[in-house]
């Protein structure tokens, strides 16, 4: 019997088979446990802040966010504003194949890229999927867990006092009241009341959830408080805006008060002298008077001063400084309202007079002259009334060149109740000079007013004239 | 020996093959257009009624989603059937259930609830004229709306003296029966040349910012319930004083 042709074709596909599988070794086939290989999928993010807390640290409310701008997070709570930065890894033992990878946020379509930048603009929760299909079909995955959502809203504007409103009960019951939000409507808004005293001294800090609240509490009468509101919500995200109002309690039907807040034109506030401040009527004639420590300045370094109660009426107001007599007050004219706390808060201390320059000789006694010898030491006596600065406000020029090379020392001492600082001026050797050269001092004290003083250094001798060994040889 | 064999054939005349073809194809395509139409179901086990809701109307006041009623006055609960041409293909009997009742309080798509009644509807079975059920259990609120005293400080017309940093007192008189019970809550907002100025609870606040001249203000109060009642605008007038004298 003959084979037929397809016969053939069968048994050569059957042995060519055969011979596959018999240089095939199963054994590779089989799941080994040893051999396995852990994917790991991770999701992280991390989030730059938005522009108003990046650029206007100081003005951020008391709530402002700390958190740190490089760190990764696997949930967090972040701004509408803020841009998030997602971040998708997958580690294994060996290079992985993958199918497709991708991000989810809310079962929604994402990005299709192991990092990327996204904002998450709807307030609320959001879930954050960043998912993995293998080479063998399996999906991993990892998830982010968001909250988003916006700071509260405070009306600063439409509050109940009205900044600077006057006659408020100082026997408790002010009611306070204002408008505070949160624009996605989600969130609970919590507030903190504060009030202080005119010393800044604070009497109540408390965190209420509605916004109004009533004071109970007794206040001085015809003094002056200061009111704050700050709003956070429930994801600790406080307002932009604050409250910050003042407000007057009343006295007798027949009293008025008269608050003074004196500052100065300098940087004396190292200053422990203090500030007489008498009332006078319209006839000049004392009404009363009022002696303040420098100590006593507050914290944004006002001097301040109440004279309550006084009738209503027209007033005159000095102020001095008797240890530093260069500061001289403006005469403030007032007029006191009945039940009213009138607020001068613009008086100024002025010291517009220079320190004052003088030569001493080698008896330390004063001397008026502008030419003096070469010597290694040049002694100046330097007086100011309003206090004077230390060496580096007083500048020297050696022909008209700023001399840094010329060492100075400044020694003080009292005279007669005052301060007097003795400036010693080291001239170096370097300066000496067979020609007169002109030194030129500049002095400014500490409210900047400046003097000056030119004077003629004489060459210094020659020599043999100088030499005090020569002498009486 | 030969055998013969014979094969009849049986031949169509060729107009009436065409004709059989065409006839075939024609019966297919509409067997196809059959099948395809969406047939409507037997009438008897077809979903007629969408929903059923329930309002309730009061003289006065529109409709309310909310089921809301103000005690003392009537008002009428009415089964809404949608869509409308079914309504009255529906039986709606309204019930009183309780822990320990269960009292049937009458039949019909409407239900008259009087001045003074005693139980208020808060359960319904909706039933077709097939038998079908539906049963729903609802809840009327009885909310006695907020009122506002007619009295204010100022009253309409006062003339006030002071600078404009004066503080004026703003007194006013809000009542609810159900505050008074812990059963709701009021809020007020003080509109004061315009300017609204929500107070919550507050009845006397003290604003100041008042220039010499003519002003306005009146009270808005809203309960929990969303229940309000407006006082009318009340004028004021502010004049300067000045060294403690009018």
């Amino acid at each position: 019997m003959r084979m037929q042709p397809s016969a053939y074709a069968i048994f050569a596909i059957f042995f060519t088979v055969l011979a596959l599988v018999a240089c095939t070794d199963s054994d590779d086939y089989i799941f080994d446990e040893d051999d396995k290989a852990v994917i790991e999928v991770k999701a992280e993010m991390t989030h730059f802040y938005n522009s108003f807390y990046n650029e206007n640290p100081e003005e951020t409310s008391f709530f402002a966010p700390l958190d740190g701008e490089d760190e990764r997070v696997k949930s967090d709570t972040v701004f509408s504003s803020d841009t998030l930065v997602f971040i998708g890894t997958v580690n294994g033992p060996q290079p992985i194949r993958l199918q497709s990878y991708g991000w989810t946020l809310d079962n929604t379509y994402l990005a299709n890229e192991y990092i990327f930048r996204s904002p998450i603009v709807d307030p609320g929760f959001h879930e954050v999927v960043f998912s993995v299909v293998d080479f063998f079909g399996d999906t991993l995955s990892d998830t982010l867990k968001v909250w988003v959502s916006n700071s509260p809203i405070l009306d600063t504007i439409n509050v109940i006092p009205a900044d600077q409103s006057q006659g408020l009960p100082s026997q408790g019951g002010i009611r306070f009241a204002w408008n505070g939000y949160d624009p996605d409507s989600l969130a609970r808004v919590d507030y903190r009341f504060i009030l202080e005293d005119s010393r800044r001294q604070t009497i109540i800090d408390t965190l209420i959830h509605n916004p109004y609240f009533t004071l109970h509490q007794r206040l001085n009468s015809l003094s002056r408080y200061t009111w704050f509101v700050y709003a956070i919500n429930e994801y600790d995200f406080g307002a932009r805006e604050v409250i910050r109002k003042q407000f007057f309690t009343k006295g007798a039907d027949d009293e008025s008060g008269l608050l003074l807040q004196f500052d100065f034109n300098t940087m004396a506030w190292s200053f422990e002298g203090d500030v007489s401040i008498d009332i006078l009527d319209t006839n000049n004639l004392p009404i009363t008077s009022k002696t303040i420590s420098m100590k006593d300045r507050d914290s944004y370094n006002f001097i301040q001063a109440l004279f309550a109660p006084l009738s209503p009426g027209k007033y005159k107001v000095f102020a001095s400084t008797p240890q530093y007599p260069d500061f001289k007050a403006d005469t403030v004219k007032v007029q006191l309202k009945t039940q009213e706390v009138f607020v001068a808060d613009t008086i100024h201390l002025l010291d517009t007079i220079p320190p004052t320059i003088t030569i001493l000789n080698a008896e330390n006694d004063s001397i008026s002259i502008d030419t003096l010898d070469f010597a290694d030491t040049l002694k100046f006596i330097i007086h100011d009334g309003g206090g004077l600065a230390d060496s580096s406000y007083i500048d020297r020029f050696m022909n008209a060149t700023l001399d840094n090379v010329t060492s100075l020392k400044i020694e003080s001492r009292n005279i007669s109740q005052s301060l007097f600082d003795t400036l010693l001026v080291f001239l170096p050797e370097a300066d000496k000079s067979w020609n007169t050269r002109l030194l030129h001092l500049t002095v400014a004290d500490l409210s900047k007013n400046v003097a000056h003083r030119t004077l003629y250094i004489r060459p210094a001798k020659p020599w043999p004239f100088d030499n005090n060994d020569m002498e009486g040889k | 020996m030969g055998t013969n064999h014979s094969h009849t054939k049986v031949h169509f005349p060729e107009p009436l093959k065409k004709s059989a073809l065409l006839a075939a194809v024609f019966f297919c395509i509409l067997f196809s257009l059959a099948g395809c139409l969406d047939l409507p179901d037997d009438p008897e086990t077809g979903n007629k009624i969408e929903r059923i809701s329930l309002t309730i109307s009061q003289p006065g006041t529109a409709d309310s989603s909310p089921l809301k009623i103000h005690p003392g006055d009537s008002a009428t609960l009415v089964a809404n059937v949608y869509p409308q041409q079914f309504r009255d293909e529906i039986a709606i009997q309204w019930f009183y259930i309780d822990a320990q009742i269960k009292k049937n309080l009458g039949k019909g798509l409407t239900y008259g609830i009087a001045k003074n009644f005693t139980l208020l509807p808060n359960y319904f079975v909706a039933t077709d004229k097939e038998g079908n059920e539906l049963a729903e259990a609802f809840e009327i609120i009885v909310n006695s709306p907020p009122k506002l005293s007619e009295t204010t400080i100022p009253a309409n017309g006062d003339t006030l003296w002071g600078s404009q940093n004066m503080a004026f007192l703003f007194q006013w008189k809000s009542t609810d029966i159900d505050v008074a019970l812990g059963m709701d809550s009021l809020r007020h907002s003080l509109q004061i040349d315009g300017d609204n100025y929500p107070v919550g609870p507050l009845t006397h606040v003290m604003q100041s910012g008042f220039s010499a001249g003519k002003h306005s203000f009146r009270v808005i109060v809203e309960d929990a319930r969303g229940d309000t009642d407006t006082l009318g605008m009340r004028t004021f007038y502010v004049y300067e004083k000045v060294g403690g004298q009018p």
